[in-house]
């Protein structure tokens, strides 16, 4: 046993792959120059600036789902969740600051139920994520419409309103610095928590894992309460940056958020990625949200462009995966 | 037999001259010349990472060689694909099994070649035909029907061999054919390739087993650290002297002492389990594990070994029966519930079950214990180090660092990793499914000498095998079951090879003979 252990190399974050994290935010850049080329003050401080306020929306939802898809499933429903959010924080506020906290908490406690809902069916019935997140948003769906009769009630209170459209000294929007603090938290929990850990361990091996003790069905169950409690809070601002709602305010936030995730460099099939990638992610699929107009493509245009570009991304990983 | 006689060889039919490979910069072989004659079983030892599977992969046409060639009958030979091999009449029993779990055990062995092809489409009937032939010719019966994946492991190993064999080949490579065979269908094999060398075909085979390569092997390829040892007449050497090749060591310095009998018995009970009972695969299980007490599992293939170590640590549910643990009862229904109680496995299948092959070797080696490692759910990064640091070098782990993917360690190494994992629990009760598979003579002497001392500090062993002779080295005491039931249970001298074997067949027997009154 004399042979020496080299100790000095290697580190814990060894998932951390280079080339993977900044491949997105090179192609965040590049977009950028192609937005200063199409439209003149593209590229100025403060319309970025603008992006990325409205990138914090994305970037929430997606805080989720790269948890829930590193465990290699996927959340359908943090569109629906985004919506319900959306409608109950603003019928429930209804343009009241002394009820927004009433609003806020209610629509975040619906968002933590559907997520607990979603985590319990994966994580202890073992239904295919696919399959149950589909369920819940054809559910949440028909729970939305109960609850507007068709006709979403209410505005968004004031002071919601000027925590998702205001900005720090009139120049970081609030939502920007919220997002921050919550891309902190999230890439300590993924890299630096025992949780974190476990979520790698589960998304490359479920049965490894289970064998070495892990609670697969737990992590599983807190990974999609995380998403459903994430997509209620983007939800929550949405409704306070429109001021009202509407029932199909979510809808954008399904293949936006798996797009990001994927753009950012995580893998469809789980294990490999980070939130840091899925950061990027999110600011390029909200580049590409704002190009399109501008280069007046119409929506239905805009749906299929980035439906292509999700496919193109998944066939580039797939590739990459297999050499 | 096809001894060559010296002056009388008949030439190489499949040649491989100055072969060298390299992944990522590390050389996995240097110049390597092998041949292999028709008629010829040709045995290619070295422990792992010595370069056999890499040669192997040459060969079969799966690999790419950076230097030297290959030459088939005399003439020059380049194999591109899998495919190329396979119609240069060159076909190969992989260590991992290449079978289609929902496919039928026919439809796999002619998987790409079927028989009666016409427009794309496969006759299924001459398929399970075609199928029928080759397992009468060979003489095995198997259910050709079934999903293979249903079909137990060493069933599975046999359809992989016949798959080969359904390319008429003349030159047939095994890569540790044996490993999953029960010693029945390893008899079978070591017999085929006789009698398949003797039809003039060319076998080059690889396995860990010096008994096996003793008893088959015509002639002997050494491979170290990817660079040809030697080949030798099996008529020439004896298993020491091809130990002593491999890795410079006496074959009866593999095992460590064992312990004193009357210490054992005057130990206190870890682990008692009575009348455990799951379905088919155990019925009434008992026996009283000691502390200090390295205690085997023999039998036959399948007779419940397997599934007992899983009852044991929570991943079978029992019908009946109780756990006892230091004299209080415990329940375990899941892994969780095993640990808590100090009761690891290092489970059969590291690749799957044991290991997250792409995470470093310092995450799988914290994965269990990680909590202990943790403050306010965060893991604490310089005590994490410090503790793998420490469990690495204290198990020699060969690798990178610590934060290399623990898929790019050799087998052996991996298992390490897996014995470390739980070492850092420090269980009371440690199972051991089949621990040394796929693992060099290096390492598995290293892996007996770090169990028995485990032993030595008060943890009970409880270790399966599929290897009788390994058993025999070192355990104090071996059950032996037959149909999910212990039959035998043989302490000191008693645990022989021959005792095990007659045991678990004379149980066998014993069975035969009760079914058919």
């Amino acid at each position: 046993m004399e042979e020496g252990y080299p100790a000095k190399q290697g580190s814990a974050s060894s998932t951390i792959r280079f080339p993977v994290e900044v491949w997105p935010y090179l192609a965040a850049v590049l977009l950028v120059g192609v937005g200063a080329i199409v439209s003149s003050g593209f590229a100025s401080p403060s319309h970025l600036l603008l992006i990325l306020g409205l990138a914090s929306f994305l970037g929430l939802v997606a805080v989720g789902q790269t948890l829930v898809i590193l465990l290699g499933g996927i959340d359908l429903s943090v569109s629906s969740t985004v919506t319900l959010a959306g409608v109950m924080s603003a019928a429930i506020a209804a343009g009241a600051n002394g009820r927004t906290l009433d609003a806020v908490a209610a629509a975040l406690l619906a968002g933590v139920a559907i997520g607990l809902v979603n985590g319990l069916g994966v994580g202890m019935l073992e239904i295919p994520p696919l399959v149950m997140t589909l369920g819940t948003t054809s559910v949440v769906q028909g729970l939305a419409l109960i609850y507007t009769n068709g006709a979403p009630k209410g505005s968004a209170s004031p002071l919601l309103s000027t925590v998702a459209t205001g900005s720090l000294a009139g120049v970081v929007p609030y939502t920007l610095l919220l997002w921050a603090v919550v891309a902190a938290l999230t890439i300590i929990l993924l890299h630096r928590s025992v949780l974190g850990r476990w979520i790698y361990a589960v998304g490359h091996a479920p049965k490894a894992a289970y064998m070495s003790g892990v609670n697969v069905g737990l992590v599983q169950a807190l990974a999609y309460t995380i998403s459903g409690f994430m997509a209620a809070l983007a939800g929550v601002l949405l409704t306070g940056y429109t001021r009202t709602s509407y029932l199909t305010i979510g809808d954008p936030y399904q293949l936006g958020s798996i797009a990001a995730v994927v753009v950012g460099g995580t893998s469809i099939l789980g294990g490999f990625g980070s939130y840091v990638g899925t950061i990027a992610g999110a600011v390029i699929v909200t580049i590409i949200q704002s190009l399109l107009p501008v280069l007046s493509i119409p929506e239905a245009g805009r749906q299929i462009v980035s439906g292509l570009i999700i496919l193109v991304l998944l066939l580039l990983y797939g590739r990459e995966r297999a050499s | 037999m096809s001894t060559p006689v010296p002056g009388t060889e008949p030439a190489p039919i499949l040649e491989a001259l100055g072969i060298t490979k390299s992944y990522n910069g590390v050389p996995a072989l240097r110049n390597v010349d092998f041949s292999v004659r028709a008629g010829e079983v040709h045995a290619l030892l070295g422990e792992n990472g010595a370069g056999k599977s890499t040669l192997i992969k040459i060969l079969s046409g799966v690999t790419l060689p950076d230097g030297g060639k290959l030459r088939l009958g005399g003439h020059s030979l380049r194999l591109r694909t899998p495919l190329d091999a396979l119609s240069s009449g060159i076909a190969t029993v992989h260590q991992e099994l290449s079978l289609v779990p929902h496919l039928s055990a026919a439809q796999n062995m002619w998987l790409g070649h079927e028989p009666g092809r016409r427009l794309g489409l496969i006759n299924f009937r001459s398929v399970r035909q075609a199928a029928a032939e080759i397992c009468q010719r060979y003489g095995v019966s198997l259910n050709l029907d079934a999903w293979i994946g249903d079909l137990p492991l060493a069933e599975q190993q046999v359809v992989e061999i016949l798959k080969a064999l359904a390319w008429n080949p003349q030159v047939l490579i095994l890569d540790e054919p044996t490993s999953a065979l029960t010693a029945q269908y390893a008899d079978w094999l070591l017999g085929l390739l006789r009698s398949l060398a003797q039809a003039g075909v060319a076998i080059v085979f690889i396995s860990h087993r010096l008994a096996e390569v003793m008893e088959v092997a015509d002639r002997i390829t050494v491979l170290k650290d990817g660079s040809l040892i030697g080949s030798v007449l099996r008529s020439e050497v004896h298993e020491g002297d091809l130990v002593r090749m491999m890795v410079g060591r006496e074959l009866k310095d593999i095992f460590p002492a064992k312990a004193d009998p009357r210490q054992i018995d005057s130990a206190p009970v870890i682990l008692r389990a009575v009348g455990l009972r799951s379905g088919r695969a155990l019925r009434d299980v008992s026996f009283e594990l000691r502390r200090g007490e390295i205690m085997g599992i023999a039998g036959l293939e399948g007779q419940g070994q397997h599934e007992l170590m899983l009852a044991l640590f929570g991943t079978l549910p029992l019908d009946s029966g109780d756990l006892f643990l230091a004299g209080d009862q415990i329940a375990v229904h899941n892994p969780r519930q095993a640990i808590r109680h100090k009761i690891a496995l290092v489970p059969v299948d590291r690749r799957t079950e044991g290991l997250v092959m792409p995470l470093s070797v310092q995450q799988n080696l914290s994965l269990p214990t990680l909590r202990e490692r943790s403050r306010w759910g965060l893991v604490q990064g310089e005590k994490e180090k410090h503790d793998m640091v420490g469990m690495a070098s204290n198990l020699a782990i060969r690798a990178r660092g610590l934060g290399a993917p623990v898929r790019t360690l050799s087998g052996g190494n991996q298992q390490k990793v897996v014995l470390g994992k739980w070492l850092l629990l420090h269980p009371s009760v440690l199972l051991l499914d089949d621990p040394t598979r796929g693992v060099d003579v290096e390492t598995r002497r290293e892996l007996y000498h770090r169990i028995r001392s485990l032993a030595e500090q008060g943890t009970a062993v409880l270790v399966r095998s599929t290897d009788t002779m390994e058993l025999v080295g070192l355990c104090d005491s071996v059950l032996v079951m037959y149909e999910g039931a212990v039959v035998t249970r043989l302490t000191g001298e008693q645990i022989t090879e021959a005792n095990i074997v007659a045991s678990a067949v004379g149980a066998f027997s014993k069975g035969m003979a009760l079914n058919a009154q």
